[in-house]
């Protein structure tokens, strides 16, 4: 993990300050509510519904235990003792007190987090893959290129009041856990014909409104160009992207305006100022973000032994057998392996985690894996380095946790974002449909014989339940001043994204299962041996699905 | 005349902001300069009085390379903000500074806030004239927020990475 170095620990303390200062200004009235706005934003801090929300950084989605028992602390005396996990790997408290904000952030700084950018008009986290450094189609590790970005556009002066919010998020594998297609700009580490490794730039993707799949502007970028290109991007986006109208302000409406050429050629423009300017990484710093994140203190471990026993285990108790399969992930590592934690158990809000499981999984990191742990843009959590022959300890104590149920990567491991319970912004509520979701479907056989599935729920047009790229979507809609949800099919993430496609008109909150019952029905009856979801969607398009939904009752 | 914030302490200013042509002869005696708006200057540059010192208000629309060439003739360039949110001007006066070395006053003007000042000055601006009633020796404050920033700016080339 990164560690902060004296520089690093005065710019954080110097922000504090600064906030601190800009509270106390506001609330003795010499800023105003507009003036204040950006600034509380870019310190995280939302006014919602009910009560404020704070929007605590989560790095490229690593947490030390040390970090994890900070925010258990915090959420126990400053909020309701749970916080929320969110769909850029990040952290949220519900019910902090505007006034006491400082403080937490204070608190925050002391185990080196922040919430800085976590919202506003500026570059926000940059994200990327929860398995970065463990996954086993890994090219190479993303998360010190992560943390060069990171440091960049942290407090970037000339950044700081773009047209819209901007979202970064890295890929150093095969696979795509990142959603580099739906974000404003997605790296890929990519090796060209000579065998070096740079980055492919994808711009201009993005959920919303108006979801679209990211356009690559350079597909091929030496990786000492990185900081200069992202500058040359964000230039001609600050000096181009709209800003008449808040809903086609992000950089895809810009991409899309002026076409993928042009919009690459003002970047070309820009870029031949900075190019091969200071900002151009040297080896040195490369090389000395990559130190933070080599490999732990791994045993030489017997696979072969490991597998064998972890067979027997699982053939002696079918319930650790499914998590087992379902929950783990094959590491690079011999005799290791990924371990998800579901933050999706049946009867609880998806991504939530209380104070006391916040402590108990920082002790679990420490015992069984170096003390680290990971957040998942699906609103998960990963222990990504546990011994195989730890497994079925580990196991009995995330079931005593509630953070075993063996759902991952299927239905009912629901991505779902706060909605109207929570969210000044949602036309409806979201978790109560997950919760019912989760509920109607948790037939375990069932669930693993409709295979990987991702459904994904949003309270509204924001998308922050990425609704775009589920299989199966829910948008909460407002009809009438009531609360409907529209359901959209064949969305995906990953390097052949796609958009899913609206079903047809909206659901009442009360149809909605009875409505993915029919979806799943229909996927079933169509499919051929081998398909998932996603496979029998793409050969039979939206029509039979539409047809078993709205055809009228006998 | 007003009281601005230049080179980082509070100062009197006497320069004044031409609405026409007809007023320039006027301002021209009891101003240390005078700033023109774009379309303005673009009209009577060529006219203009090389005795006296002349700036020109930008807009955020503007590319600063419609000033290209001519930056020499100018004493000081206004990069006005038609609201704080809005952040154009940011990247017009690094532009000024890095793209094109103009080395003359860089001067805020319009809607921007005291708590601007630490990231505009980083983009080169050394000169902060508000339009409201804000206290300029508070704001002072405001441009030492930081003492350390980790990117390359106009006024730090060499981002902390090369310092480490």
């Amino acid at each position: 993990m990164y560690v902060y170095d004296a520089h690093d620990k005065r710019i954080i303390n110097e922000r504090v300050e600064q906030y601190r200062g800009q509270t106390e200004r506001y609330l003795a009235g010499q800023l105003s509510e507009e003036q204040f706005l950006p600034l509380r934003l870019q310190n995280g801090l939302y006014i919602q519904r009910l009560a404020p929300m704070l929007r605590i950084a989560i790095p490229y989605g690593m947490l030390s235990s040390r970090q994890l028992r900070k925010l258990a602390d915090i959420s126990r005396r400053y909020d309701k003792g749970y916080a929320h996990f969110s769909t850029r790997q990040n952290l949220q408290l519900n019910w902090p007190k505007l006034e006491e904000v400082p403080d937490i952030l204070e608190e925050l700084a002391e185990v080196q987090m922040h919430a800085v950018q976590t919202s506003g008009n500026c570059i926000r986290n940059t994200t990327t893959d929860q398995f970065a450094g463990v996954a086993i189609d890994e090219l190479e590790d993303p998360r010190p290129y992560c943390e060069i970005i990171r440091q960049w556009s942290t407090f970037h002066p000339e950044f700081a009041f773009l047209p819209r919010k901007f979202k970064i998020a890295v890929c150093g594998s095969e696979g795509d856990r990142a959603a580099i297609y739906s974000h404003d700009i997605g790296l890929e580490l990519v090796k060209n014909n000579q065998g070096k490794t740079g980055f492919k730039v994808i711009v201009g993707g993005g959920l919303g409104r108006t979801p679209v799949i990211g356009s690559v502007v350079n597909e091929f970028l030496e990786k000492q160009h990185l900081i200069t290109y992202l500058e040359a991007i964000l230039r001609v986006y600050n000096r181009h992207g709209r800003r008449d109208n808040k809903y086609k302000a992000r950089i895809k409406i810009l991409v899309r305006a002026m076409g993928v050429e042009e919009f690459r050629s003002h970047v070309d423009k820009e870029w031949q100022v900075l190019k091969d300017g200071p900002s151009t990484l040297t080896d040195a710093e490369i090389g000395r973000c990559k130190a933070f994140f080599t490999a732990p203190q791994y045993k030489q471990l017997n696979s072969i032994d490991a597998d064998r026993e972890l067979t027997k285990q699982a053939e002696t108790d079918f319930e650790f057998s499914n998590w087992l399969r379902v929950n783990t992930r094959e590491h690079r590592v011999a005799g290791y392996r990924i371990v998800n934690l579901s933050l999706k158990a049946t009867g609880y809000t998806p991504g939530d985690v209380s104070d006391k499981q916040m402590e108990a999984i920082a002790d679990l990191a420490d015992r069984y894996s170096f003390g680290e742990l990971r957040s998942t843009h699906q609103q998960n959590l990963v222990l990504a380095d546990v011994e195989q022959a730890e497994l079925y300890q580990l196991w009995q104590s995330l079931k005593e946790l509630k953070l075993a149920t063996p759902n991952l990567g299927h239905l009912t491991d629901v991505i779902c974002c706060p909605g109207g319970d929570y969210c000044a912004l949602a036309n409806a509520k979201s978790i109560p449909i997950a919760e019912a979701i989760q509920a109607k479907f948790d037939d375990l056989d069932y669930l693993y014989d409709l295979g990987p599935l991702d459904l994904n729920i949003s309270g509204c047009m924001n998308a922050c339940g990425h609704h775009h790229i589920g299989h199966i979507g829910i948008l909460g809609v407002d009809k009438k001043g009531q609360e409907f949800y529209q359901v959209c099919l064949g969305g995906n993430q990953g390097k052949d994204a796609s958009i899913g496609k609206i079903l047809g008109p909206s659901f009442s909150q009360e149809d909605v299962p009875e409505v993915i019952e029919k979806i799943l029905g229909t996927y079933t009856n169509l499919r051929t041996a081998e398909e998932n979801f996603l496979d029998t969607y793409r050969r039979t398009g939206i029509e039979p699905f539409k047809e078993s939904v709205y055809a009228k009752n006998n | 005349m007003q009281k601005i914030i230049r080179d980082g302490s509070v100062t009197e200013d006497n320069w004044a902001f031409a609405a026409d042509k007809s007023e320039l002869d006027k301002l021209g005696q009891n101003s240390d300069g005078i700033f023109l708006d774009y379309e303005l200057w673009l009209e009577v540059k060529d006219s203009l009085n090389p005795d006296q010192r002349w700036g020109v208000t930008l807009s955020p629309d503007l590319d600063p390379n419609c000033l290209e060439g001519e930056l020499q003739k100018l004493s000081a360039i206004a990069v006005n903000f038609s609201t704080f949110m809005d952040g154009r001007g940011f990247s017009q006066a690094r532009e000024l500074r890095e793209k094109y070395q103009y080395s003359g006053e860089l001067r805020a003007i319009g809607d921007f806030i005291r708590d601007q000042l630490f990231f505009l000055k980083r983009c080169g601006v050394n000169a902060f004239q508000f339009s409201n009633k804000q206290d300029l020796n508070e704001a002072l404050t405001s441009l030492g927020d930081f003492s350390e920033a980790y990117q390359a700016s106009a006024t730090d080339p060499v981002p902390l990475f090369r310092r480490r």
